[in-house]
């Protein structure tokens, strides 16, 4: 008896010890991802995470001489308005301009850039050249706030000159634009509230083609169904809490993103630069079931006192890059201390990293 | 004899260390796992400290349990895999039964012992999407002790009592904390104090066999809910016990060569691994004596549920010196947090199983077991906020059992060895947002699990 006893002992220890000794406590799991809503905050990418130009960290374009301003991205493309400084002896910046401000005197008639991804690095582009000058009257001098859109395999480039916005198609993102039409699709009649500028375009929930542009520190909003003849529909509506210390004075330079949630409801993200009364411009984003009546995101998605011009990509449905431009003192010879902008690139949720393999395990 | 049953009459009466309930999701020992857990009927081996501790009277026999069990969760959000731990760990158990005259009683004791962690506590972002009944629900170990008596050859009545902590912890910080190079610089004293306070909830059930081939059971688990407090303190109290920023040893953050004395408080209270009332209704036939089947439903307050979006307070002093008033802006409030309610509902959980003896003889018995639940999920549409991701869970299970009975001298009685395992799958659930520009969006969350584990009872006649 006792001896079973003491083997059927045994029989149960061994069934306690074996699996026991068959495992080792672990550090508890964390999600390998979140969901995000692509409202922030994002964080701006570093040297070499997306461009590989040591020394200028965050900057996705860098013009040594040239004037840059207004960039999107579609594709492996980068739009953006640019102009070449003027003959030497360049004009005296005065001592009132403001900061922040491209002294646009010092410089030749604005005109639109496309530049190439660079290979060496994400997010990095080249300065390439100028794909559009004014030449239409209506136009006027300057043709500038560069956004384009890809439709049925047409790429179609929607900006700003003095007359309004206007459009002009290529067969691709890289091929040569032309003029679509003798006129603007939208004039200055558009708003009483100034000329309509930095327009961004993208499909609308109801699937038409929804038009956001500035007009004199405003944001308006024109629907069309063939993304070329476009039906003023007056200013966005923007609901929400704002805890900027400093009151909001204007709502400029709308960078818009469709997108569809993963429970495939389709929504416009609103990415828009808030003027504060202390003068700071900073990065906000609003969003929309309808395209015209928005939420906004009560607090700025990246901390900073001058980014202007944000333009989202959504690489998926999770991750948003959001390109936008801040201030730098020239180094080039010639433009050398004047005030300019540089692009940089900035991503969200602040987890994703964009490092090379061997780098993130170094870490 | 007497004075075994006398210890362990001081073991049912007296606190366990930490324990809690992953049985709810997983289930104990491997019979009435592979049963789908409809066994509050007729449950007589040492799972039924869980089950139905009525049922530990059941057999008359000493029995001896132990095993291991594992669940591994495939869980998803949007497609990326949630990183939910696994679970598994050590079950083992005991019935003790005793005879006074004709009266007979039984004392229980269940463990699940997890061989990962003895427990564990998580204070997650308010907003932060987490798998509420998973996350961190199995990290726990389960302690129950039972009393069961059987007044009438037809009916067995149990009860027993299991005891909780909850964590109270309290982090105090206090030195010199050098901005520029907090690593390197920073001369901090770190003072952590954990409690683990006990709570108790009860268990009762009942079992009644009207006929030999018909039993019927019904038990009631108690509610109860893991208060997480943690109290973080950065600076020093003075002798009255306020805020001290003017003391020579005040905390200081410093910045160059700018001293700023400073002191942070942050209170959080929660609730965590919350389990509520439940009462199970179950019943089983044998038609034939070798075939059993049996069906239960389990009614689940859900309701009742304390939400694990909990409260915080913060306090904040910082003496800015009157050279930086016009950089460093030290806010007048900082926003509390308080409690969000979780708006869950009650739920039904039905479950089936059947359990064939495929081989009986004087020698062994053989059986293989199936069966099923359903889970429907008491998880509201996450359209706020906060993101407590639940979907429902169906699991069908499988099992065999291997019972000897020839094993004298060795062993005066049987030895049994069962084995199961068991899938889980919750079906997409897509959560939709009200906010167009929610901060997470909406998202959709799907999971598969698989379980096993095997068990050996030595049973005593």
């Amino acid at each position: 008896m006792k001896r079973g006893l003491v083997a059927v002992a045994g029989l149960l220890a061994l069934g306690l010890i074996a699996p026991a000794c068959s495992t080792i406590g672990d550090p508890g799991g964390m999600p390998e991802a979140l969901p995000h809503g692509g409202t922030g905050a994002f964080r701006v990418l570093e040297a070499p995470e997306e461009t590989g130009l040591r020394g200028t960290p965050g900057a996705a374009l860098l013009l040594l001489e040239d004037a840059f301003v207004g960039a999107m991205v579609q594709g492996d493309f980068v739009f953006f308005t640019s102009a070449p400084p003027v003959e030497e002896p360049l004009p005296m910046v005065p001592e009132d301009h403001p900061a922040g401000e491209i002294f646009w005197p010092a410089f030749e008639a604005r005109r639109i850039h496309r530049g190439a991804r660079r290979d060496d690095g994400f997010g990095a582009f080249d300065g390439g050249g100028a794909i559009l000058t004014a030449e239409a009257a209506w136009e006027g001098e300057e043709v500038f706030d560069p956004w384009v859109v890809e439709d049925g395999g047409v790429a179609r480039l929607y900006y700003a000159a003095d007359g309004g916005i206007g459009v002009a198609e290529a067969p691709g993102l890289d091929g040569a634009f032309t003029r679509v039409g003798d006129g603007p699709v939208l004039g200055p009649e558009a708003a009483a509230t100034g000329a309509p500028t930095r327009p961004s375009v993208v499909r609308g929930p109801e699937g038409d083609w929804l038009m956001y542009y500035d007009a004199g520190g405003e944001i308006r909003v024109a629907r069309s169904s063939d993304g070329l003849a476009f039906t003023p529909l007056g200013p966005i509506t923007v609901e929400g809490m704002d805890l900027g210390e400093s009151p909001e004075l204007e709502r400029a330079h709308p960078g818009a993103l469709a997108v569809t949630t993963p429970a495939g409801r389709p929504l416009v993200r609103l990415y828009f630069e808030s003027i504060r009364e202390d003068g700071a411009h900073k990065l906000y984003v609003a969003g929309s079931f309808d395209g015209v009546a928005f939420e906004r995101h009560e607090v700025e998605l990246l901390e900073s006192v001058d980014l202007r011009y944000p333009a989202p990509v959504a690489l998926d449905e999770r991750v948003t890059l959001l390109y936008a431009s801040t201030r730098f003192n020239s180094v080039g010879r010639i433009t050398r201390g004047l005030q300019k902008r540089a692009l940089i690139v900035s991503v969200a949720p602040l987890s994703t990293s964009f490092l090379p393999p061997e780098e993130d395990e170094a870490e | 004899m007497r004075a075994l049953l006398l210890t362990l009459a001081a073991l049912s009466l007296a606190p366990s260390l930490a324990s809690a309930q992953p049985m709810d999701t997983y289930g104990m020992g491997s019979r009435s796992v592979a049963l789908g857990g409809a066994v509050t009927a007729d449950v007589e081996d040492f799972s039924a400290n869980y089950y139905n501790p009525a049922g530990l009277v059941r057999s008359g026999e000493l029995r001896v349990g132990v095993g291991w069990f594992g669940a591994h969760h495939m869980f998803e959000v949007n497609g990326y895999d949630s990183n939910v731990d696994p679970v598994h760990g050590i079950v083992l158990g005991l019935n003790v039964p005793g005879r006074i005259d004709d009266f007979r009683f039984a004392f229980g004791l269940g463990v699940h012992l997890n061989d990962q962690r003895v427990s564990r506590t998580r204070t997650l972002p308010r907003e932060r999407p987490r798998w509420e009944l998973y996350d961190n629900r199995g990290q726990r170990t389960y302690l129950a002790t039972s009393l069961s008596i059987q007044p009438f050859d037809w009916l067995r009545i149990g009860g027993g009592i299991a005891f909780l902590s909850y964590s109270k912890n309290n982090l105090l910080i206090r030195g010199d904390i050098d901005f520029a190079n907090p690593s390197l610089n920073s001369q901090l004293e770190h003072q952590l104090t954990a409690e683990l306070i006990t709570i108790r909830y009860p268990q009762v059930g009942v079992q009644v066999q009207p006929l030999e081939w018909l039993n019927f059971g019904l038990v009631y688990r108690g509610e109860y809910a893991l208060d997480n407090t943690l109290v973080a303190e950065v600076g020093t109290l003075d002798s009255s016990g306020r805020p001290s920023i003017d003391a020579r040893d005040a905390t200081r953050i410093i910045v160059g060569e700018v001293v700023i004395p400073g002191y942070l408080s942050l209170l959080s209270q929660s609730v965590n691994a919350y389990v509520p009332h439940q009462i199970s209704f179950g019943a089983s036939v044998e038609p034939t004596p070798d075939l059993r089947i049996s069906f239960e439903a389990t009614y689940l307050f859900w309701s009742l549920y304390q939400s694990p979006i909990g409260s915080s307070a913060i306090d904040l002093r910082i003496a800015v010196p009157p050279e930086l008033q016009d950089t460093i802006m030290v806010p007048d409030s900082l926003t509390q947090g308080v409690p969000a309610d979780a708006n869950f509902s009650d739920r039904i959980v039905p479950r089936v199983g059947v359990e064939y003896t495929a081989v009986r003889n004087t020698d062994l018995a053989f059986a293989v077991r199936a069966g099923y639940f359903y889970e429907n999920s008491p998880a509201p549409n996450q359209g706020g906020a906060f993101n407590l991701i639940d979907t429902d869970r169906h699991a069908w299970s499988v099992g065999a059992g291997l019972e000897l009975f020839q094993l004298r001298p060795v062993l005066p009685g049987s030895l049994a060895m069962d084995v199961h395992f068991q899938y889980g799958w919750l079906p997409s659930r897509t959560m939709i947002k009200e906010s167009p520009i929610d901060p997470v969006g909406d998202y959709t969350a799907e999971g598969h699990m698989i379980a096993g584990g095997a068990t050996i009872e030595a049973r005593f006649e």
